[in-house]
């Protein structure tokens, strides 16, 4: 027989722990309580985080454009309260009394510093020679019929309010109540809450009003209310019927309660835990507490049932727990490493809550998987339990599911062929499911959020938004009338785009004021004619302004940029993307370099990072796929029975997507998460079900048939049982009304379902036509599998770090110098590097390059190296990445060899030249912290020197002195580099700058000389190509080699 | 000869295609002559061994793509002559192929050379090419193989498909040459197993992708075995050598932080007389520009497994390997790499060193000691424990 002497060692240490554990049962009630006493002791310090920017990372660069704009136009949150007059009266007396009212109410929300609405919108025009501002409503119940028909054409007529605060009907109009909100959990609410009561007020003294609220402070609180509303009413109602099914499928109420109480404190102690690690919950990891226990619940119920069926067949209960926890051991143990594995997996995206949900989950699965073996089995030895014994104990075993493994087995081929085609077809469908990230669809419409949301996007404005932030060139240029002139024509494509709403510029208010200083005349509805004039202009209006509704929110400090806001309709995610990329191009292709800035918004944050945490949560359903995949065969010793699990396990989960495809067709964020988490879980069958038949094989040398009748025996109940358990406790996770967590519970219901059904259909039939094949295979030394799983455990050790650094005059110029330089797409340069000793003896190096840009991070360039002849053919690669290390491979074309390399050593010299291997790398501004020296003239032109010193302690500088020059584009113009003892080291000259592309600067000529040994090195650059065939795609490692 | 004349003529007739063409294809000629001298200062185990050798060798490489990259074609011939030992004077066309490139998948027809794998002491995955033996020993040298290649890169990572129609034998020292068993063995003395002889096809996957700083590969093979299976020996048949059919399963692994590279290769190959397992792996970690001299020092470890033990052909069977690469990073690219293998269960001891040095642009000079001591008399290296060598190759590139 098969069976190796680690396997019967392995068996005698379980066998002697389990003893051990049900002789020292009230010793492991005691281990288990000083355990929960300790994490659980975490619970207090648990908090939840409603900030909808938790959903990323810090280093977002979404996030960061987005954070920029806020703190620039002072904006941080605001409340959309739409209002609507039942008989469509908004300009009656009464109406507008009202709105007058609610606005002076809504002046005292906590932490708000301005409100906006048409009452107090600046009506700007002249009177006489002056230039007047007022309120467009100051006395609603002193206005006439003839007057309030004015004011409704004036405001309709209005760009700034009209599909803004005012729809095109006249019906609906909107207060916009901008506040800054603290970073403190009860800010949100205590703002929420007012609003709540002063609408609620308001209308009871006006009932013909109806009030819809949204904004994103409505939307942070709708997240965390959400969650709560989970928390209250499902997370009971899951519990409940937990308590059912573990009884239901068990029938002894003992088991049922030492079940319940080892899944209730796994979750105490994983929520302990991760407050001890100053995890925060979200309303993305609210719901870990139901996944760890449907998991715990699995490990339990495989062991009581276990347990019972040994008891009826005669054992004596404590010989009956030892030898359940002797048969469960193994499988128990992997399950839970494989359903870590899964959930770790969360960690390859880019969105913290689901990796602090992953990691939650993980911890919880530790815990469950601890107190199952450890706690479970005391409690079982504790209380007293009954079962029925069975009259002849061992000739039923085989008689359940007789009939059904006869079935499938008549029909084996029908039903392979079958589950082929079902997978392929799922596969294709599977593909087909578009990605899509709307965050008010986050909410079904059973949330007020939504409806009200829905509401005012049909009837006012739309909630999608994106702002850009326009620069002038310099200080106070906003007036330039070259500037208003391009930004106008913006402002006019942009409103020309079908999803656009509304769109507030700033170029309304220069028109404006001209024309109110030109007596109201509509000829001088313009851009005043010079500079001069503009300012004097726009100091007037500005002085005209009362406090509160001034022009921070739209233009900023030093008059050197504008805000460019634009509404757009209800779109989806992609679409969103494209808009903003388009918005972008056009600004590009049409205005001067300085004004192209990036669209931000809450919006395209939840837009991109969908985009992104698919893609990196492929990898790592991928990478955890394979891991599983080697532990399995690490269990089963065998490469077979782990390539033939790899197989039941994935399945499930493209049968499973295919089918959603008809359900929704459309996948969001947390969905995204669902291929690394349900393929822990349902592993757990697969292993089960190996397990059991390989064991029938070994130790009761059945037949492959007979082994399958035995394991469906085994562990047929108990699969069925968990499986049913589960997608019930996911059923009442579909009631939750935030979608993220709803459809995350249905698909993963329907992945159970496929598995189980794969597991009791197509697994057995694999088996058994696996068995003809077989080679002689167990004749493996143990010494192999544990140095694999050493290896396994080496590879797994990662390290995150995080900094964030503040900003500077400094940073900006070097932001500002990238920014230039951004969106060259791709270029090859043809380098001949020259070599000057301190004799002027000179050596001549050949090189081709070739760079391309990577979207969202830096850059990938490829050298190919062609003189000196020995090294001809050489290649190497170089990810630049704006975090963290680089990546590096070299190409040796005398083996045929790709070799990664180590990153770290960037401060040697490049092929014995003076320059470095960081000087050649392309600059990424993430890597350095600046400083803003001074400012000077060079050759006519402005320079700006600003101090970089390298975050990265492996720089072979201590700082580095880089010219700007600020006339061309902010192109460097010197560089002056300093060694670790703070001595100047090299300095670095760029000359015959030329422009490519009208856009890109490129140097002829570098020329780095070292001060301190007397040597040179000059690099010429000749064929310049820019925007060639070449794209990321090709250059990877594969591409180096040919 | 044909060979050579039908090389010609395509390279020719590209050439004459390249002119009419009013984009420029992009062609490339290489060549490096190469004069060696090898010295073996301990005396001859087995009779007629000489102890030195002069040797010469001519490696021209051509290459041409068409402008926008999708055409491309390779030669690479071979060749060396040795005033003493026949066997080692050999012509062998490394590269010869057509590749067409589609961006998302390229497809090679010919000749080439592929190298799979991570590791430094020993290759493991690596399976596709023959070793050229007696051009080095260490089988850091290989022979080209005649294939239908396959690459795609998707976003779950790249594939690459081998359909190898030919099996390539290795070739042994002969009489007079070192590094040889006591029986002169030729190439056709190891035999095929198959009736199809070296006509029975091959055929090989790898996949393998990047995960941040894992590098993940997974191969398989299939086909004729590329390294001679031995299964011991004894008076009457003399070694039993041959090429059996394998399946190999491979995995290669790099994790690379900061400066230090965990590394790791291992297989499972089976054929119907033999089944083992071989793993390598270790660490390297490098000392970046010491001093601020521009120097690099690599130190890496090894610990080689093989469960065949006195069968595994390499000798390699559980030896720990250090070594270090030193590279000044200078004008002249001169670097040094030594190492050592210690077996851990015999005696047997491999040291080698060797270091070159570019001078005067197109020159390069390059020494090479290799030793091996106390080698266990049950282990197949235990045939070479004479053959200590020092040897000095300077080659001029053209």
């Amino acid at each position: 027989m098969g069976t190796t002497k680690n396997q019967n060692q392995l068996e005698r240490w379980t066998q002697s722990f389990a003893t051990t554990i049900v002789k020292n049962k009230w010793w492991s009630l005691l281990f288990t309580v000083i355990i929960v006493g300790i994490a659980g002791a975490g619970l207090g310090k648990l908090r939840f985080n409603a900030d909808s920017k938790v959903f990323f990372s810090k280093e977002n660069p979404q996030l960061m454009a987005y954070e920029k704009i806020e703190q620039v136009y002072s904006d941080d949150d605001n409340i959309l309260i739409a209002i609507t007059e039942k008989n469509g009266q908004i300009f009656s007396n009464e109406s507008l009394e009202a709105i007058k009212i609610l606005v002076d109410s809504a002046w005292q929300t906590p932490y708000s510093f301005r409100v906006d609405a048409i009452t107090n919108f600046q009506y700007t025009r002249s009177e006489g020679d002056n230039l007047l501002v007022s309120d467009l409503v100051e006395d609603p119940q002193a206005l006439d019929k003839a007057a309030l028909e004015k004011i409704k054409q004036i405001a309709l007529a209005e760009p700034l309010l009209q599909n803004r605060l005012i729809n095109k009907d006249a019906t609906v109009t909107g207060i916009n109540i901008s506040c800054k909100i603290p970073n403190e959990n009860t800010a949100t609410p205590e703002v929420v809450s007012y609003i709540r009561k002063m609408t609620a007020d308001w209308q009871q003294e006006h009932p013909t009003m109806e009030v819809h609220l949204s904004g994103n402070v409505m939307l942070e609180n709708a997240f965390s209310e959400t969650a709560q509303k989970d928390g209250q009413t499902l997370v009971p109602l899951v519990f409940g019927i937990f308590l059912v099914m573990i009884f239901f499928s068990t029938r002894s109420v003992s088991s049922t309660i030492s079940s319940f109480l080892v899944v209730i404190i796994s979750i105490l102690c994983a929520l302990g835990t991760a407050a001890w690690l100053g995890i925060d919950l979200t309303s993305a990891s609210s719901n870990a507490p139901i996944v760890i226990s449907t998991l715990a619940i699995s490990d339990c119920i495989h062991i009581t049932i276990s347990f019972l069926m040994l008891l009826k067949e005669g054992k004596h209960k404590n010989e009956a727990i030892i030898e359940s926890i002797r048969v469960n051991f193994l499988p128990v143990i992997i399950t839970s490493v494989t359903t870590i594995i899964g959930f770790l997996s969360l960690n390859t995206g880019d969105v913290p809550p689901y990796a602090d949900f992953g990691n939650i989950s993980a911890i919880g699965m530790g815990f469950a998987l601890l107190f199952s073996l450890i706690t479970l089995p005391a409690l079982l030895a504790i209380f007293p339990i009954k079962v029925k014994q069975q009259a002849s104990g061992t000739k039923v075993a085989f008689n359940r599911y007789d009939k059904y493994v006869d079935f499938i087995f008549k029909n084996k081929n029908p039903i392979l062929y079958a589950s082929i085609a079902i997978t392929l077809v799922g596969s294709y469908f599977t593909v087909k499911n578009q990605l899509n990230d709307e965050f008010i669809k986050y909410f079904n419409a059973s949330i007020q959020f939504r409806k009200d949301t829905d509401y005012i996007n049909k009837n006012l404005t739309g909630i999608y938004n994106l702002e850009f932030s326009i620069p002038a060139n310099g200080d106070g240029n906003i007036n330039d009338p070259a500037y208003l002139e391009r930004l106008e024509a913006f402002t006019n494509y942009v409103k020309a785009q079908p999803e656009v709403v509304h769109v507030n510029s700033f170029t309304e208010v220069p028109k404006r004021v001209n024309k109110a200083m030109h007596s109201d005349s509509p000829d001088f509805y313009k851009n005043p004619d010079n500079i001069e004039e503009a300012a004097q202009y726009l100091l007037l209006y500005e002085l005209s302004l009362p406090y509160g509704l001034d022009l921070n929110n739209q233009v900023n400090n030093g008059k050197s940029e504008t805000r460019f806001t634009v509404t757009l309709r209800e779109i989806q995610s992609r679409q969103m993307i494209d808009f903003a990329d388009r918005m972008k191009n056009w600004l590009t292709k049409n205005a001067p370099t300085h004004m192209i800035s990036d669209g931000s918004s809450l919006s395209l944050m939840f837009a991109h990072i969908g985009e992104r945490q698919v893609g990196s949560l492929i990898n790592g359903a991928i990478l955890s796929a394979i891991l599983i995949t080697i532990v399995l065969m690490i269990t089963f010793r065998s490469i077979k029975f782990g390539a033939l699990s790899i197989v039941s396990n994935v399945m499930p989960a493209l049968i499973g997507f295919g089918i959603w495809y008809f359900i929704l067709g459309y996948v969001n964020l947390g969905m995204t998460a669902v291929f690394g988490m349900t393929l822990g879980i349902i592993v757990d069958n697969s292993i089960h079900f190996i397990s059991k038949y390989l064991r029938a094989k070994e130790e009761k040398a059945l037949s492959s048939r007979d082994a399958i009748r035995y394991a469906f025996d085994k562990v047929g109940t108990a699969i069925l049982a968990t499986t049913a358990i589960l997608c019930l406790g996911f059923f009442v996770l579909t009631q939750s009304a935030f979608l993220i967590n709803s459809s995350l519970a249905l698909i993963t219901i329907i992945i159970l379902l496929a598995s189980v059904l794969v597991c009791f259909s197509t697994l057995p039939i694999l088996l058994e036509k696996m068995d003809h094949y077989t080679l002689n295979t167990k004749n493996k030394k143990t010494m192999k599998t544990s140095i694999t799983t050493a290896l396994i455990c080496l590879f797994f050790i990662t390290g995150l770090s995080f900094t964030t650094q503040g900003q500077d005059k400094g940073l900006e110029i070097a932001q500002k110098a990238k920014n230039a330089d951004l969106g060259f797409v791709n270029y090859e340069v043809e380098t001949k590097m020259v070599l000057t000793n301190k004799n002027g003896q000179t050596t001549t190096n050949l090189l081709t390059s070739k760079a391309v840009e990577v979207k969202g991070d830096g850059e990938k360039s490829l050298i190919n190296f062609n003189s000196p002849k020995d090294v001809s053919g050489t290649k190497t690669l170089t990810y630049t990445h704006r975090k963290g290390d680089d990546d590096q491979w070299i190409y040796l074309p005398a083996v045929a060899r790709v070799k990664r390399l180590t990153s770290s050593n960037k401060s040697g010299p490049f092929m014995g030249s003076e320059f470095a291997f960081e000087d050649l790398t392309s600059f990424e501004v993430e890597k350095f912290d600046y400083k803003f020296i001074k400012e000077e003239t060079m050759n006519g032109s402005k320079i700006a020197i600003v101090e970089l010193t390298p975050k990265d302690t492996k720089s072979g500088y201590s700082k580095k002195n880089v010219y700007y020059n600020l006339d061309k584009s902010y192109r460097v113009e010197k560089i002056e580099f300093f060694d670790r003892k703070n001595a100047k080291l090299k300095t670095l000259t760029y000359e015959g700058y030329k422009l490519y592309e009208q856009k890109y600067w490129r140097a002829d000529k570098l020329a780095m000389v070292n001060l301190q040994n007397g040597k040179r090195t000059e690099l010429f650059f000749s064929k310049y190509k820019f925007k060639t065939a070449l794209t990321e795609a090709s250059m990877t490692e594969e591409n180096l080699k040919n | 000869m044909k060979v050579i004349l039908f090389l010609t003529m395509i390279i020719l007739s590209l050439g004459l295609f390249s002119q009419s063409d009013s984009l420029k294809w992009q062609s490339e000629f290489l060549l490096e002559l190469e004069i060696e001298q090898q010295f073996f200062p301990n005396k001859n185990a087995y009779p007629n061994q000489r102890d030195f050798f002069t040797s010469g060798a001519i490696k021209p490489k051509f290459s041409i793509s068409s402008p926008d990259k999708k055409h491309q074609f390779v030669a690479e011939a071979f060749l060396r002559g040795s005033l003493q030992d026949v066997n080692r004077s050999h012509f062998d066309i490394r590269e010869v192929y057509y590749r067409y490139n589609k961006g998302k998948w390229a497809l090679s027809v010919g000749s080439k050379r592929i190298f799979w794998g991570v590791t430094e002491s020993a290759h493991l995955v690596d399976i596709i090419n023959q070793a050229d033996q007696v051009e080095q020993f260490d089988g850091s040298e290989k022979l080209g193989q005649p294939m239908v290649q396959f690459t795609t890169n998707t976003s779950v990572g790249n594939l690459e498909l081998y359909y190898l129609p030919i099996a390539r034998r290795r070739q042994f020292a002969g009489e007079n040459g070192r590094f040889r068993f006591p029986i002169v063995l030729d190439r056709k003395d190891i035999p095929f197993t198959t009736e199809a002889q070296e006509w029975h096809p091959s055929a090989a996957a790898r996949w393998y992708n990047t995960f941040g700083k894992l590098d993940l590969g997974l191969s398989y093979f299939y086909g004729v075995s590329r390294e001679p299976m031995y299964l011991g020996f004894d008076v009457a048949n003399g070694l039993d050598l041959t090429y059996p059919i394998i399946h190999q399963a491979g995995i290669d692994a790099q994790f690379t932080t900061g400066a230090l590279m965990l590394k790791m290769e291992a297989i499972h190959r089976n054929n119907k007389k033999q089944q083992f397992t071989a793993l390598v792996t270790g660490f390297e970690y490098t000392f970046g520009n010491v001093a601020n001299k521009g120097l690099d020092i690599g130190i890496v470890s090894e610990y080689l497994y093989d469960s065949r033990g006195l069968l595994t052909f390499s000798g390699l069977d559980n030896d720990l390997f250090i070594g270090s690469r030193l590279t000044l990073s200078d004008i002249g690219g001169t670097s040094f790499i030594g190492g050592a293998i210690f077996d851990l269960n015999k005696s047997t001891r491999l040291y080698r060193l060797e270091g070159s040095r570019r001078f005067k642009g197109n020159w390069k000079a390059t020494v090479l000691a290799t030793t091996l001591s106390d080698v266990s008399n049950k282990e197949i290296l235990y045939n070479f424990r004479q053959d200590d060598l020092i040897q000095l190759s300077i080659s001029k590139f053209f």
